[in-house]
């Protein structure tokens, strides 16, 4: 046994703390994907669980300030990660060792991330959900109509499907690397877990992004 | 048939570890294709010791790919384009008349250059010295039959037992992690009885060590694996992975 503090430091340890972290914010984003399919269940049965959800506060703000720890924790570690994954090897090679793409652009793609995100929470998190922006053919559909508002503006759309093209990226070298990193390596079931982690991140890519885009084209009803 | 190739080199030359170092172009001709790499540079240094210049300094000991003290980046890719082989072992039947070959000395921070090509591997020697062993008093060998040994282990132990200690997969790597030598070193003895005494306190001292010597974290690109010489497999990471965890958490 090491002291927690040590392992955590070592190069394993934090490691895992960003596998598991992002493991934790990637199941996150399958629920909250599954919570989107019901707008297209009308703004009564969106709203009703939106309501649902509302009504189990304070316990909503204890589920919120974890996502957000989590959130941070991730961060943290994978940030100080590429710093020291930086530090060593100051100059680089004249001609680069091809590294694959969704790899070496993991840092990258996590930062779109974060600023999709900021964005993200400012759009739909932190605005009121009735005003406005809710009100659809003079009627205020709360953050059903907000979403749908929202969803109306073409470059809003692309400016969203972007952000989903980033998660994406991220998540398909994700989620396989957390068995990895975890130990959980067989020559049998690789190429399984390979497709999971690719068709899981493509399948939540295009399933926000279709969501949006169905919004756009007018398939979300509007009673 | 020509047997004989021109051959235009980019080398990365620098004469010490502190100096700032520049690329220099040699034309070479008349190369033997059935040369190898080192000897085709043997030939540029002669003459370059001949027009009273520096000779191109690089590492080598047995060129019969077995050592491991060889090896440079040969148009960005450890040990030059063929699988599973070293550069003392790459031959220049491998190269196209009037090519331009770049070379370039494996680079991290860890593992300092000395001279154009010859690196520093002190930091592997560090990682071994913290628990790369077994302590057990020598003598004359013990019966083959006192330890039995199942065949798949003993055949896991040798693949991972290859490792020559090179450092390509930390020359590979985009983030200079030295992750497939230690995780080779520390299974290698993992798999078999004689290392399973220390087997906790190896993981844990050698993977500390590796961190102590400023080597980037693995972020499973895998091209440890690809550019290896003795083609040791990832697996032998997320063994490492799960052992840590075992000896750092769970025990």
């Amino acid at each position: 046994m090491l002291p927690i503090k040590q392992y955590f430091a070592s190069s394993i340890g934090k490691k895992q703390i960003a596998a598991l972290t992002g493991l934790m914010l990637s199941a996150f984003v399958v629920i909250h994907l599954l919570e989107n399919f019901l707008l297209f269940k009308g703004p009564d049965v969106f709203n009703a669980w939106v309501n649902t959800l509302q009504s189990t506060k304070p316990f909503l703000y204890v589920i919120e300030f974890g996502l957000l720890g989590i959130f941070l924790l991730h961060l943290f570690t994978t940030f100080k990660i590429v710093v020291e994954n930086k530090r060593a090897r100051k100059k680089g090679y004249r001609e680069e060792v091809a590294t694959k793409i969704l790899v070496k652009i993991m840092p990258i793609s996590g930062t779109a991330l974060l600023i999709f995100i900021i964005f993200h929470l400012i759009d739909f998190r932190f605005t009121n959900h009735h005003g406005a922006a809710s009100i659809v053919m003079g009627e205020d559909l709360g953050l059903y109509g907000l979403v749908y508002n929202y969803f109306q503006n073409i470059f809003r759309v692309i400016g969203y499907c972007i952000g989903l093209a980033a998660l994406g990226c991220h998540l398909s070298h994700a989620i396989q690397s957390v068995f990895q990193t975890f130990g959980i390596f067989s020559e049998k079931y690789n190429h399984l877990i390979k497709k999971t982690s690719v068709g899981l991140a493509t399948g939540l890519m295009l399933g926000f992004s279709a969501i949006a885009i169905l919004i756009y084209l007018g398939f979300a009803p509007t009673a | 048939m020509s047997d004989k190739i021109n051959l235009t080199l980019n080398v990365w030359r620098q004469k010490s570890p502190k100096s700032a170092g520049k690329f220099e172009a040699y034309d070479v001709k008349n190369v033997d294709v059935n040369s190898s790499f080192l000897e085709m540079i043997d030939v540029l240094n002669e003459d370059l010791t001949k027009k009273g210049q520096d000779p191109i300094e690089f590492d080598h000991d047995c060129r019969e790919g077995i050592c491991g003290t060889c090896g440079a980046m040969v148009n960005g890719r450890p040990h030059g384009p063929l699988k599973n082989t070293t550069l003392c072992q790459l031959h220049m039947r491998e190269f196209k008349n009037n090519e331009t070959i770049t070379i370039e000395p494996f680079r991290s921070t860890s593992l300092p250059i000395v001279k154009d090509l010859v690196v520093d591997r002190s930091a592997f020697d560090n990682i071994i010295k913290s628990g790369g062993f077994i302590s057990a008093k020598t003598g004359s060998g013990q019966d083959a039959n006192a330890i039995l040994i199942p065949k798949p282990d003993a055949d896991d132990a040798f693949n991972s037992a290859q490792c020559i200690g090179c450092s390509a997969c930390v020359a590979a790597c985009p983030n200079a992690s030295a992750m497939l030598f230690v995780a080779a070193k520390v299974n290698h003895l993992a798999k078999l009885p004689q290392g399973q005494a220390e087997r906790k306190s190896r993981v844990k001292s050698m993977v500390l060590a590796m961190d102590k010597s400023g080597f980037g974290n693995c972020s499973n690109a895998y091209e440890c694996e690809a550019a290896c010489p003795k083609g040791i497999s990832v697996a032998n990471i997320a063994a490492m992975n799960k052992d840590f965890m075992k000896a750092g958490i769970f025990s």
